[in-house]
C-alpha cells in the first residue's frame, strides 16, 4: 500500500484528511436528507386532505335513492367551504363524520356510467390548506330481459338477456312455452305452460342446471315480479281446483332464490290468512311488499313473514313506488297521495298537466319523482277526412316546465307496454307490428314479432333494441 | 485505505483483550435459568392466580415473548449460516467473484439476501460471518440493511399484503436498495473502518483468523460464542420493544397518523418499537392501511427492517454506538424522505 512509502507524519496527515473527508461526506449526506425531508414535509402540508379509501355499492347505487359514497381521508375534516358536484348530474347531500366525507345521492344513479364526485374546499384539521377531493367510480350495468316466444315457429321459448352497457344478447332460460318471467339478482324465474295448460316455475341462474319448482297445486301464475334489491320473486297464484261457486283466489306467493331450492310461501294479510290480491309491488331495499286486495284494502307485509301485516287504508289504485324509494303512489277518484312507507307520512300528489294537442288521448301514467314528473302514454288519432283513421302511440315525459315526446311508434307498429327501469332513468317500450297475429297462449296471449326498445327518459335517446317483450321492468 | 482484515490482524498482534466468553456463557446460563424458573412458577401456580399480574405486565410479557419467539428461529438460522460461511467458504471466495468497482460491488452485495433469505435478526450474525470472510464494514452494512428487504420471502409477503397497490411493494424494494447502498457508500469512505467495530468483535475476528481449521470443535465454539453474543441482545431488545409498546399508546400513534407528515414519522416510530421481522411486517401494517397514507406505510416497511430496537441491540454486538447513531440517522432521514415523497405523489 502507498502508506508504506509515506513518512509517519505524511501518513498521519493523510489519515486526518481522510477523516475530515468522511465527516464532511457524512454531514453532507445527513444534511441533504434532512433538507429533502423538510422540503417534502412542507410541500405535503400545503396539499390539504387526500382520499385514502372509498366505498360505494355500485349496484345498490343504481337501485336505491340515498345510496352513500364514503370517502376516507387521511385526516379529520374541519370543514367544507365548497360544493359537491356530481357528473353526470345528480342531486346529493354531504355529511362530515370525522375523517370521512359521506355523499348521499338523492336518487338512483344511471347504469354503467362513470360518475365523478368533486368536493371543493375541503379543509382538514392537520393542514390549513383547502383541497379539492375527487373520486370516480363506474356504476353497475343493468340487465334487460325480454321473453321471446318462438313456439309458434316450433322452437322453445327463451328469456333473453342483454345489458345496458353491452347489447349482445344471451339466452338465459328456455322452456317449450313460457307465460312470463321475473329476475332477482342472477336468478331468472320463468312461468312455464305445461301441456295441460297448468303452470310450473323454472328457475335458472342458481347452479348450472335449470330447476323446476312445484306450485302448491295445479293452477296459473300471474303478475310475477322480482325484487330489485333482495333475492325474492313474487307472483299471484290462482288454483284451478277451486269450487265452481267460489271465485278462485289470487294469492300472493314469494319465492326465495338466494340459493338452495325453496318452496313458494304465501304472503299473509293483516288477519294472518292469505288474501285475494288485486295488485302488489315490492318495496325497494326491503323484504316488504305492498298488497292491495280485491276490496281495495292496502297493507304492508313482510315477504319472509318476519313481522305482521300493517293496514294502509283503502284506495282505488296502486300506482307503484317511486324509483329507488319507499314512496308509495296511491290514486283515488278525488285525489292522489304519496305515502312514505319508511316514516308513515303522506302528502298530496299533484301531477302537472301535459301540453297535448286536441286529437291526443292521454293514457297510463308512470310517475318518476315526487315533484309529479311522469311518463304519459298518449294515443294520437288523426283522420284524413275521407273516413280513414290513423293512430300513433306517443310516450311523453311531462314535467312542470315542459312536455317532451320520448318515443313514437310511427304508423307501422303499435305499443303494447311501457315499463320503467328500477332507477327510473330508462323506459322499455314494447311494440308489435300493425297486423301482427296473436300467439294464442292460453290465459296470456300476446302478439307475434314483439320488439322492446329501451329509451333514455331524459334525452329520448334509444339505448337498446331487443327482440321479445314482457320486460321484467313491467310489473 | 486499510482493510479491516489487516487491521484486525494488527490489533491482534498488539494484544487486544480476549473476548469475555465466560461472561456471555454465564449470561446464557442465567437466561436459561430464568426461563426455567418462570416455567416452573407457571406450572406450579394455580389457575385462579392467573389474574394477579396487571394487564400492563401481561401485555409486556406477551409482546416481548412474541418478538423473541418470532425472531429466534431466524437468529439460529443466521448463526448456522454464519458459521457455515466462516468454516467452509474459502476466504477469498466472495472477493474473487464480486465486481471490483465499489458501487457495483455493493449493488451485488445488497442482492445477496435473495440467496440467503433470513430476516434481519438472522442477518446480524450472518453479516458478522461475512465480515470475517473479507467484506468491508461498508459492504457488510449494505448487506445488513438490504437483505431483510431484498429477499424473496419479504417480497412475496409484501405482495400478498398489498399487491401493486399504491406502488408500496416497488417503493419498498427501491427504497431498501438505495438506502442500503447509500449507507454502504458513506461508510466505505471511512479512513479507519475497523474503528467502527466494537473491540470485542475485532478480537473475535482476530481469533478466527488465527484459527482457520474447519473442525467440529471450532464450529461448536463459534456457535456458543455467537449465541452468547446474540441471545442477550435479542432478549434485551425484545424487552425494550415490549416495554415501549405497553408505555406508548397506539391511539396516540393513530392520532398522529391522521396527519400526512406526522403519519410518516408515527409509523416509523411504530416500526422502531414493534420490532417485527421483515417477512411478517407487511401483514401487520396492512391493518393500518386504511388509516395511514401509502408513504407512511412505505416508510414503515423500509425503516423497520433496517433499524429497530431489537436490531440496534443486535448490531451493538458488532458496531460502536457512534456508528449506530450515524447509521440510524441516515436510514431514518432517508426513509422519512422516501415516505414523504410517496405521500406527495400519491
Amino acid at each position: 500500500m502507498s502508506t508504506d512509502l509515506r513518512s509517519p507524519r505524511d501518513a498521519d496527515r493523510a489519515r486526518r484528511a481522510d477523516g475530515r473527508r468522511f465527516r464532511r461526506g457524512l454531514a453532507a449526506t445527513i444534511g441533504v436528507l434532512a433538507g429533502a425531508s423538510v422540503i417534502l414535509g412542507a410541500a405535503s402540508l400545503t396539499q390539504g386532505p387526500k382520499v385514502t379509501d372509498a366505498a360505494i355499492d355500485v349496484e345498490r347505487a343504481t337501485r336505491l335513492a340515498g345510496s352513500r359514497l364514503v370517502l376516507d381521508l387521511n385526516q379529520p375534516v374541519d370543514r367544507v367551504d365548497g360544493d359537491v358536484e356530481v357528473t353526470p348530474g345528480a342531486s346529493s347531500e354531504l355529511e362530515i363524520d370525522g375523517n370521512r366525507l359521506i355523499v348521499s345521492f338523492d336518487e338512483p344513479l344511471p347504469y354503467h356510467e362513470t360518475v365523478t364526485v368533486t368536493i371543493d374546499g375541503v379543509v382538514g384539521t392537520a393542514q390549513p390548506a383547502a383541497a379539492t377531493i375527487e373520486y370516480r367510480f363506474t356504476t353497475a350495468d343493468e340487465p334487460v330481459h325480454t321473453l321471446v316466444r318462438r313456439s309458434p315457429d316450433g322452437r322453445p321459448d327463451v328469456v333473453r338477456r342483454a345489458h345496458v352497457g353491452d347489447p349482445t344478447p344471451e339466452d338465459v332460460l328456455e322452456a317449450p312455452r313460457l307465460r312470463s318471467f321475473a329476475h332477482a339478482g342472477d336468478a331468472v324465474v320463468g312461468v312455464a305452460i305445461e301441456d295441460d295448460d297448468s303452470n310450473t316455475l323454472r328457475v335458472a341462474g342458481i347452479g348450472d342446471a335449470t330447476q323446476t319448482v312445484a306450485l302448491p297445486e295445479p293452477g296459473t301464475v300471474n303478475s310475477i315480479a322480482g325484487s330489485t334489491t333482495q333475492p325474492l320473486v313474487g307472483f299471484t297464484f290462482n288454483a284451478t281446483a277451486a269450487g265452481a261457486e267460489q271465485a278462485p283466489q289470487s294469492v300472493l306467493y314469494t319465492l326465495d332464490v338466494s340459493g338452495a331450492t325453496a318452496e313458494p310461501v304465501p304472503v299473509l294479510g293483516p288477519d294472518g290468512t292469505p288474501v285475494s290480491v288485486n295488485d302488489w309491488v315490492f318495496v325497494p331495499g326491503t323484504t316488504s311488499v305492498v298488497v292491495q286486495d280485491v276490496d281495495g284494502a292496502v297493507f304492508l307485509a313482510d315477504a319472509l313473514g318476519l313481522s305482521p301485516a300493517q293496514p294502509l287504508g283503502t284506495h282505488a289504485e296502486l300506482r307503484g313506488i317511486l324509483p329507488g324509494t319507499t314512496d308509495l303512489v296511491l290514486a283515488d277518484p278525488d285525489r292522489g297521495t304519496i305515502l312514505d312507507l319508511a316514516t308513515g307520512e303522506t302528502r298530496e300528489n299533484l301531477l302537472p298537466s301535459a301540453e297535448l294537442p286536441d286529437e291526443a288521448y292521454p293514457g297510463r301514467v308512470v310517475q318518476l319523482d315526487d315533484d309529479g314528473t311522469h311518463l304519459l302514454e298518449v294515443l294520437i288519432v288523426s283522420g284524413d277526412g275521407a273516413g280513414s283513421v290513423a293512430t300513433e302511440a306517443l310516450l311523453a315525459r311531462v314535467g312542470e316546465a315542459e312536455t317532451v315526446v320520448l318515443h313514437a311508434t310511427g304508423g307501422d307498429s303499435r305499443r303494447l307496454a311501457t315499463c320503467l327501469s328500477p332507477n327510473g332513468r330508462l323506459v322499455a317500450v314494447e311494440t308489435a307490428p300493425i297486423g301482427a297475429e296473436s300467439d294464442g297462449y292460453p290465459g296470456a296471449p300476446s302478439l307475434l314479432g314483439r320488439l322492446t326498445t329501451v329509451v333514455d327518459v331524459e334525452t329520448g335517446e334509444v339505448v337498446l333494441t331487443q327482440n321479445g317483450g314482457s320486460s321484467d321492468w313491467c310489473h | 485505505m486499510t482493510s479491516p482484515t489487516t487491521t484486525t490482524r494488527r490489533r491482534a498482534r498488539t494484544g487486544a483483550r480476549p473476548p469475555r466468553r465466560p461472561l456471555g456463557t454465564i449470561g446464557l446460563a442465567i437466561g436459561l435459568a430464568a426461563v426455567a424458573l418462570f416455567a416452573g412458577i407457571r406450572i406450579l401456580t394455580p389457575e385462579d392466580r392467573g389474574d394477579a399480574l396487571s394487564d400492563a405486565v401481561q401485555d409486556f410479557v406477551t409482546l416481548s415473548a412474541s418478538v423473541v419467539i418470532e425472531s429466534l428461529p431466524f437468529v439460529f438460522l443466521g448463526i448456522v449460516l454464519s458459521i457455515a460461511v466462516q468454516l467452509w467458504l474459502p476466504p477469498d471466495f466472495l472477493m474473487r467473484r464480486l465486481p471490483a468497482n465499489g458501487f457495483l460491488r455493493r449493488a451485488v452485495i445488497s442482492l445477496l439476501g435473495i440467496l440467503l433469505p433470513v430476516c434481519e435478526c438472522g442477518n446480524v450474525p450472518l453479516a458478522r460471518g461475512l465480515l470475517q470472510r473479507g467484506l468491508t464494514v461498508g459492504e457488510s452494512m449494505t448487506f445488513l440493511l438490504a437483505a431483510p428487504i431484498l429477499n424473496p420471502v419479504t417480497i412475496i409477503t409484501t405482495y400478498q399484503a398489498f399487491g401493486w397497490q399504491d406502488g408500496i411493494l416497488v417503493w419498498r424494494i427501491v427504497g431498501g436498495f438505495v438506502i442500503a447502498n447509500l449507507v454502504g457508500w458513506v461508510f466505505s469512505r471511512h479512513p479507519d473502518p475497523t474503528s467502527l467495530l466494537t473491540p470485542a468483535f475485532q478480537a473475535a475476528c482476530a481469533r478466527e483468523h488465527a484459527d482457520a481449521s474447519a473442525t467440529p470443535r471450532r464450529g461448536a465454539r463459534m456457535f456458543v460464542e455467537e449465541t452468547s453474543a446474540m441471545l442477550p441482545a435479542l432478549f434485551v431488545g425484545s424487552a425494550i420493544a415490549g416495554f415501549i409498546q405497553v408505555a406508548v399508546s397506539r391511539d396516540i400513534l393513530i392520532t398522529l397518523g391522521q396527519n400526512p407528515v406526522l403519519s410518516v414519522f408515527a409509523l416509523m416510530l411504530l416500526a422502531f418499537v414493534v420490532a417485527l421481522c421483515s417477512n411478517v411486517d407487511a401483514f401487520f401494517v396492512l391493518a393500518f392501511g386504511s388509516t395511514f397514507m401509502p408513504g407512511a406505510i412505505v416508510a414503515f416497511l423500509v425503516f423497520g427492517p433496517m433499524v429497530d430496537v431489537k436490531m440496534l441491540a443486535l448490531m451493538r454486538t458488532t458496531f460502536t454506538t457512534r456508528t449506530l447513531v450515524q447509521l440510524t440517522a441516515i436510514v431514518a432521514l432517508a426513509s422519512a424522505a422516501l415516505g414523504l415523497a410517496v405521500n406527495l405523489a400519491a
